[in-house]
């Protein structure tokens, strides 16, 4: 039955590229991979930036920095957190897990996909280069008008804000997509929807989110270029325009955001402490649906943001009511989360368990706060102010990064066949758990004596020096034992301990593969009757379950029906190709070149035809009519 | 095992610490807790209020998670429960529900209470935002009279702003007396703010508006009834135009030279531009550039000679004076009272 043939040409059509024609490879593993680290990257220079921006402020008319550098940074701090750590790397590690997590050999479209990672690094390099020529968008990542528009920032700053934002959201937006068809379409034989991992479910919540979310914001960056580039007025109030059609706009978008990347982050804490506490989580389905309710919902928030900019009492009160109930489908996590901790016979605190319950305390405290910004009078208070910088610190750092870390602690060892350090990975934790409470708690503090945020310099007699002096603290602390699991990672790569299949005994399926997996992910598509089949398995050894072969002339996957995972189809998966590339440079033309020259736009168009036709050139597989 | 449980409870402790540190930089007044209106306390009350909401849950989640663990290490899987469900039901439904309609509740009454005063406003007070300074507006009288960075009220009365901005947005906020409202340029909003006792009261503007966003202040000053109206008599005045042989003719005469006039008012001369403050009675404020620098006679003239030193960005351009001509201007100035 183990036919050494079959594997062979497994590995030889699923072969990942190497050297210089790795810019070809399209498998989802090395896509997601390189999404995780060039994410990695500009969180590490999005928290330098922090860090400077705090140093400035922890003494009253501090000169560290001109206004213009600290506008500068503070908007690309929350930029590229946003755009260029947040969402890319919960993507790259969706990228990375589903279609392992699903029993299948990759995402659907995996050359749409590269065309995404093409087009976020594209993108992330000009921004970022923007800000080290000195003129980096400085109006904020929230980008308001007027102040964003053609008369108060005449500057070319905003100009790369609202290209380079419109332009990565193509890659969110592609990635999106790609993930929903691979949810729905190539899931395990035997894997309903039922027994979907509960990071799947999160992944799935997250992708809707986005293809519904994202294209107001791409439409009302648009909207602005053309006041700029064209002089529209969509938002030039002397013509008409309206500021306030912006704001809705942005936060139509801005508030999902909030959850496009928390709730991966749920689904890396479902996954974990279920592991460590060996046992299944406590209310799957209750989990599930509360990931559906909070994507939901979270369209229906947006106003919470601009409370102090309407009147209207009664449609303020909707809103509001509305956010405070996202506090049911979120508490019911947290208490799901508790329960599985509590139901547990035997729980082992391993690194990335220590990660994702530190991360259940913080984002408690940032979703006690939410309720409390929702609450109409008292949001008048503290909105914008250092108190809603530390609500919005606690929800995205405690509940998104502490469990994305926790995941990095936790899929490294698959990813990289090496375990990480785990004296290291502890003494990361305590470090960053105790800076990142010195540091934002502080921030609530802060707000509460009235001040505001975004400011580069305060007064003396403030009172905010001590308070900004032991957030300065806190956050060297936080640096530093972020730093640890940096060098963790380095030093684990050279000298971690060999992993093994299943390190951790975890139940999914991507701990069924060896660590790091082959190029086509699994040998047969492994069957599921379980929505834990590692830990369920034996009831079921006879042969007719071992899983699906594929056809090896060309790479293929086993396609199943979207609610059962009947399978019903082969599915052809494209090979490594230039064009993805090419096409991401062309379409990088006519977004990037419209900052120079207008004329690069038709160039731009002319070269994205180009290398679509190439895209869709038929290969020499598909002439033979395979 | 025990040696496990002591570390556990020493990395908790670690927690409470962390959460303890804010406190201890607490010789500063917290401005929104610290209410002088009737606004601001009852959204205080709130605050206050949602805080006792909160913390149960808080400690619930704490002392669940510690109750976990530590059965954990001291009863290595001789106990298995089955509480988690009863957890989510109560935790993440029941008690939330409650709470969020308890909170939704004192929302809503907060929320009609500090909309509208109880007493209507008699007193209506223009506040315009602008790069990056505040114009106030009294009208009535036989024409409106400016001033700048320093709105005056009378205490334990509500007044009535109408808040607006020719610019780009800026927010209101005195958070002694109310909470935040957004300018939003294209429309004007009525507001109001109350004081009960006379008092100076800090304001800053919240909504991030370019360059100087962050000298942006100014004041609420608040007289007993009486003194208000002196106050705005005094304002009404203008000043006096002054001739050959005054004190401070020179001042005026390049005042007038250097061109001044062509953004400042000073109300009785032919100084009338109004792009930058009126100062009519520059001489009465305590503060220059939206609470940047103490208004006294250095800061005046260097603020004079070179304002993009102390607020690079603002429209003020330098002036390229003779030392006897910035002397003599200052003085001026100063006598504007």
């Amino acid at each position: 039955m183990n036919d050494p043939s079959y594997e062979e040409r497994l590995q030889k059509v699923w072969q990942i590229p190497r050297g210089l024609a790795s810019i070809t490879a399209v498998n989802h593993r090395v896509i997601g991979v390189r999404y995780i680290v060039t994410a990695f990257i500009f969180f590490i220079l999005a928290g330098v930036l922090a860090l400077m921006m705090v140093l400035q402020l922890s003494g009253d008319n501090n000169n560290l920095m001109t206004h213009e550098t600290y506008n500068q940074f503070f908007t690309m701090h929350g930029t590229t957190m946003m755009f260029l750590f947040a969402v890319p790397v919960v993507e790259g590690i969706a990228i990375y897990l589903v279609p392992l997590m699903l029993g299948s050999r990759d995402l659907v479209f995996p050359r749409l996909n590269t065309f995404g990672y093409f087009v976020f690094l594209l993108g992330g390099i000009v921004v970022w280069g923007s800000l080290f020529l000195g003129s980096a968008p400085d109006a904020g990542w929230f980008n308001y008008v007027p102040l964003a528009g053609p008369d108060y920032s005449p500057g070319i700053n905003i100009d790369i804000y609202t290209t380079a934002i419109s332009f990565m959201e193509i890659a969110a937006l592609v990635a999106a997509v790609e993930l929903v068809i691979t949810i729905f379409k190539v899931r395990a034989p035997g894997m309903s929807l039922s027994r979907m991992p509960l990071f799947v479910w999160a992944v799935l919540v997250m992708s809707f989110m986005i293809i519904f979310a994202f294209p107001p914001l791409v439409l009302t960056s648009i909207f602005l270029a053309a006041d700029r580039m064209i002089g529209s007025h969509f938002f030039n109030v002397a013509m008409g325009g309206n500021p306030l059609l912006w704001q809705h706009l942005f936060w139509w978008f801005g508030h999902p955001e909030v959850y496009i990347i928390a709730v991966p982050a749920f689904g890396m804490v479902s996954t974990i402490i279920p592991t460590f506490s060996r046992r299944p989580i406590v209310g799957y389905l209750i989990v599930a649906v509360s990931m559906v309710i909070i994507g939901v919902l979270s369209f229906g928030l947006w106003v919470h943001h601009m409370f102090s900019a309407d009147a209207s009492i009664l449609g303020m009160s909707l809103f509001a009511a509305a956010s405070m109930a996202i506090a049911l489908p979120s508490g019911a996590q947290v208490f799901a989360w508790i329960g599985t901790i509590w139901d547990s016979e035997r729980v082992e605190w391993r690194t990335p368990m220590l990660w994702a319950t530190g991360s259940i305390v913080l984002f408690t405290i940032g979703g006690l706060t939410g309720p409390m910004l929702a609450a109409i009078p008292w949001n008048w208070q503290v909105h914008d102010t250092h108190f809603v910088t530390a609500h919005f610190h606690y929800v995205l750092v405690g509940g998104a990064v502490f469990p994305i870390i926790g995941g990095l602690y936790y899929w490294f060892p698959k990813i990289t066949g090496r375990m990480m350090n785990e004296k290291l990975g502890k003494w990361s934790f305590w470090l960053s758990f105790t800076g990142f409470n010195i540091a934002f708690f502080t921030l609530h503090y802060t707000g509460l004596l009235g001040m505001p945020r975004r400011l580069h310099t305060y007064l003396a007699d403030q009172g905010f020096d001590l308070p900004m002096q032991i957030m300065l603290a806190g956050a060297l602390i936080l640096a530093a034992g972020l730093a640890v699991t940096l060098w963790n990672v380095i030093a684990s790569l050279r000298r971690g301990a060999a992993a093994g299949d299943n390190p951790w005994n975890a139940p999914t399926l991507e701990w069924s593969t060896s660590s790091p997996p082959p190029a086509y992910n699994f040998l047969y598509i492994p069957v599921v009757d379980s929505s834990n089949p590692l830990w369920d398995a034996g009831s079921h050894d006879d042969e007719s379950t071992r899983g699906y072969q594929t056809g090896t002339d060309h790479r293929e996957t086993l396609g199943t029906t979207a609610l059962d995972a009947v399978p019903e189809q082969r599915l052809a998966v494209a090979r490594p190709s230039i064009w993805p590339l090419a096409l991401a440079a062309s379409v990088g033309t006519v977004f990037m070149g419209s900052l120079i020259d207008l004329v690069f736009v038709p160039i731009g168009a002319v070269m994205s035809f180009i290398a679509l036709v190439g895209w869709n050139w038929p290969g020499k597989q598909r002439r033979k009519g395979l | 095992m025990s040696h496990r449980i002591n570390r556990w409870r020493y990395y908790w402790a670690l927690l409470v610490v962390s959460l303890a540190v804010p406190g201890l930089g607490g010789c500063a007044e917290v401005l929104s807790l610290q209410p002088k209106g009737p606004a601001a306390e009852r959204i205080a009350d709130l605050w206050w209020f949602q805080l006792l909401l909160a913390l149960p849950f808080f400690l619930a989640v704490v002392i669940l998670l510690l109750l976990a663990i530590r059965r954990h290490n001291r009863n290595n899987g001789r106990h298995p429960r089955n509480h988690g469900i009863q957890m989510i039901i109560w935790g993440g439904a029941i008690l939330p529900a409650v709470a969020m309609l308890a909170l939704m509740s004192f929302m809503i009454a907060t929320l009609v209470d500090v909309t509208e005063p109880v007493k209507r406003a008699e007193l209506s007070i223009g506040v315009e935002g602008k790069l990056w300074w505040w114009r106030i507006g009294y009208s009535g009288g036989e024409e409106p009279v400016f001033t700048a960075n320093e709105i005056h009220i009378p205490a334990g009365e509500p007044v009535a702003l109408e808040l607006s901005s020719d610019n780009v947005i800026h927010s209101f906020w005195v958070p002694e007396l109310h909470g935040k409202r957004d300018m939003i340029p294209g429309s004007s909003d009525r507001f109001w703010i109350q004081a009960d006792q006379p008092g100076v009261y800090h304001g800053q503007c919240a909504e991030f508006c370019g360059a100087q966003h962050a000298r942006m202040h100014f004041l609420v000053i608040a007289h007993e009834p009486e003194d208000f109206l002196s106050w705005l008599e005094q304002q009404r005045l203008p000043a006096r135009l002054l001739e050959e042989g005054d004190g401070n003719f020179d001042g005026q005469q390049h005042f007038s030279g250097a061109g001044c006039g062509s953004c400042h008012t000073v109300r009785g001369t032919e100084a009338s531009g109004t792009l930058g403050p009126d100062l009519t009675h520059l001489g009465s404020r305590s503060a220059l550039a939206a609470g940047t620098l103490s208004n006294v006679t250095g800061n005046l003239s260097a603020w004079i000679i070179d304002s993009q030193q102390f607020k690079p960005g603002n429209l003020m351009p330098p002036m390229a004076l003779q030392p006897d001509e910035l002397l003599a201007i200052t003085g001026y100035l100063e006598s504007l009272s």
